[in-house]
């Protein structure tokens, strides 16, 4: 579905992505780790255009997005929760599920609806400010937000960052609800073993490329990690 | 004789039709500021622009005054969506610092000004569409037709312009824009077509400002630079980029002023706002509405 050949990136003159590829089929939930600064999160953001130059390719099913501006990549079925402040902290909880389908046409009450029933705290809470929620809360209404358009692939920059250990666990078992339904995830995390746990397939950085990829179990030994990254 | 109770309601009136002309031009900048989050100084030149454009097509061209005035509050939002387009887009495409968009609000409003005054004049002009004669009595006070219309059309305005924020979805999406631009982008929202949203829906109100000042007063190219300083105070007071604190400080702003006149004279009326503008950024520099000033607030 997505697919990155030869993919590098810039920050100015610094190059913090290099050459890597990666491929993301349907149903798949793959995950990226690997130390700060290794080039996962960068990775991301180049797909949507956050960086400040970008050679290589990026597919996704079948047509190239290299260089398409981030809201029409949310129209063909990427969404985007990125690491940190994830929603409109100054608007309602329901302005905030609203905005994320802010690009559907119709049926717009039906996928609340279904947001909802995946996220069923978030009812009685519907009016509150969204600033006002506990961090857990947060990122829940962040991948609700994200999930309103439908997409084929959602991808969650760290999505257990600031979360106590059991919102942790909440998110997870909702990311496999999510991958059940037929929605293919990225999860880029620190949280290394939670992420190895959930995903298929992993791809492990360092220094901006990809020096391992293969099924996630391979990765679980903190030992074979650490000879890697060696 | 004037009793305390017509002097009284006198000044209400006063203070109202100062307080709705304050509050357009505050809110028109607040929703440019929470978007972009620069200075737009050039905002008050808009709202010059808005009055010369009515002049032009009322008493030049000799058009009716509702359709003179619809012409030049459409050509103000133009305006502003011209100046964001032409000016700021090409430095947010620079990467440019904020100091920069201060400096370039600054030259557009002087190239403006300027332009204003090549082809009206340094002279102050007048323009007087609705019959002065016909005065109404507001307990004890009396009322001309152009400052009733003046409040009418200013509360008009920002009803409509409330119904525009907060019961629509272009409305939703600016707000979405002012809260994290990025997180916009992210749900689908084009953040700079909303932002051109909101130059054009600033840029109207100070049109509508404009062109209901210079009903009561008169039109002169300098009449932008006074009328943007209000603005901005009354912003400020009502907390930076609110909303609604853009029209409690405006109607705030408009009351001190003109009852403040009842003890010093009226040349102190500066005096006054800026003695609360500093007072206000000392004290509460959040103004009323609570919204705690941002990094870059110059």
């Amino acid at each position: 579905m997505l697919e990155a050949k030869n993919l590098t990136a810039f920050y100015g003159p610094l190059k913090a992505l290099d050459s890597v590829s990666f491929k993301i089929s349907d149903h798949e939930i793959i995950a990226f780790i690997g130390p700060n600064g290794s080039g996962k999160s960068t990775a991301v953001k180049t797909i949507f255009g956050f960086v400040d130059k970008i050679d290589g390719e990026i597919i996704f099913n079948d047509r190239n997005i290299k260089g398409i501006p981030p809201n029409e990549l949310v129209n063909q079925g990427i969404s985007l929760v990125p690491d940190g402040k994830r929603i409109f902290s100054s608007l309602t909880v329901l302005d905030n599920i609203v905005l994320g389908g802010y690009l559907l046409k119709k049926g717009r009450s039906e996928q609340i609806d279904k947001i909802l029933d995946l996220f069923p705290q978030m009812r009685e809470k519907l009016h509150q400010r969204a600033g006002t929620l506990s961090g857990g809360e947060q990122q829940m209404l962040a991948i609700g937000k994200a999930l309103m358009l439908n997409p084929a692939l959602l991808i969650l920059d760290e999505p257990s960052l600031g979360l106590s250990p059991n919102y942790i666990n909440i998110i997870y078992e909702k990311i496999k609800e999510i991958n059940n339904q037929g929605t293919a995830v990225l999860i880029i995390e620190q949280n290394i073993e939670k992420a190895l746990e959930c995903a298929h397939r992993a791809y492990l950085f360092r220094l901006g490329k990809i020096i391992f990829e293969g099924p996630s179990k391979s990765l679980l030994d903190p030992e074979i990690r650490k000879s890697l990254l060696r | 004789m004037i009793t305390q109770a017509t002097m009284i309601s006198q000044l209400f009136i006063n203070s109202l039709i100062a307080g709705s002309i304050y509050s357009l031009m505050a809110i028109g900048f607040a929703i440019i500021y929470k978007t972009v989050k620069f200075f737009h100084f050039a905002h008050g030149i808009v709202y010059a622009t808005g009055a010369y454009i009515t002049y032009t097509f009322f008493q030049i061209h000799r058009f009716d005054f509702i359709s003179s005035f619809i012409l030049a509050v459409v050509s103000s939002g133009l305006l502003g969506l011209l100046i964001y387009q032409f000016v700021y887009r090409t430095l947010q495409v620079k990467k440019a610092p904020n100091l920069i968009y201060l400096l370039a609000s600054f030259g557009v409003f002087i190239f403006i000004e300027n332009i204003i005054a090549l082809i009206y004049g340094n002279q102050i002009l007048f323009m007087r569409p609705l019959a002065e004669a016909s005065s109404y009595s507001f307990f004890g006070a009396s009322i001309t037709l152009t400052q009733i219309v003046i409040i009418v059309v200013s509360i008009a305005t920002l009803l409509a312009l409330w119904i525009f924020i907060e019961k629509t979805k272009l409305g939703l999406a600016l707000k979405a824009v002012a809260d994290d631009p990025q997180a916009a982008q992210l749900v689908g929202i084009d953040s700079v077509r909303l932002t051109q949203v909101a130059f054009f829906v600033g840029s109207v109100l100070a049109g509508v400002a404009g062109v209901l000042i210079s009903l009561e007063t008169n039109l002169s190219p300098t009449m932008g630079f006074p009328a943007i300083f209000k603005g901005i105070i009354a912003s400020i007071i009502g907390g930076m980029g609110s909303i609604p604190g853009a029209v409690v400080g405006g109607f705030f702003l408009g009351f001190v002023e003109n009852f403040g006149i009842w003890y010093i004279p009226s040349i102190w009326q500066d005096f006054i706002s800026f003695t609360f503008l500093i007072v206000f950024l000392v004290l509460r520099p959040s103004g009323f509405f609570g919204v705690i000033p941002e990094k870059e607030l110059i």
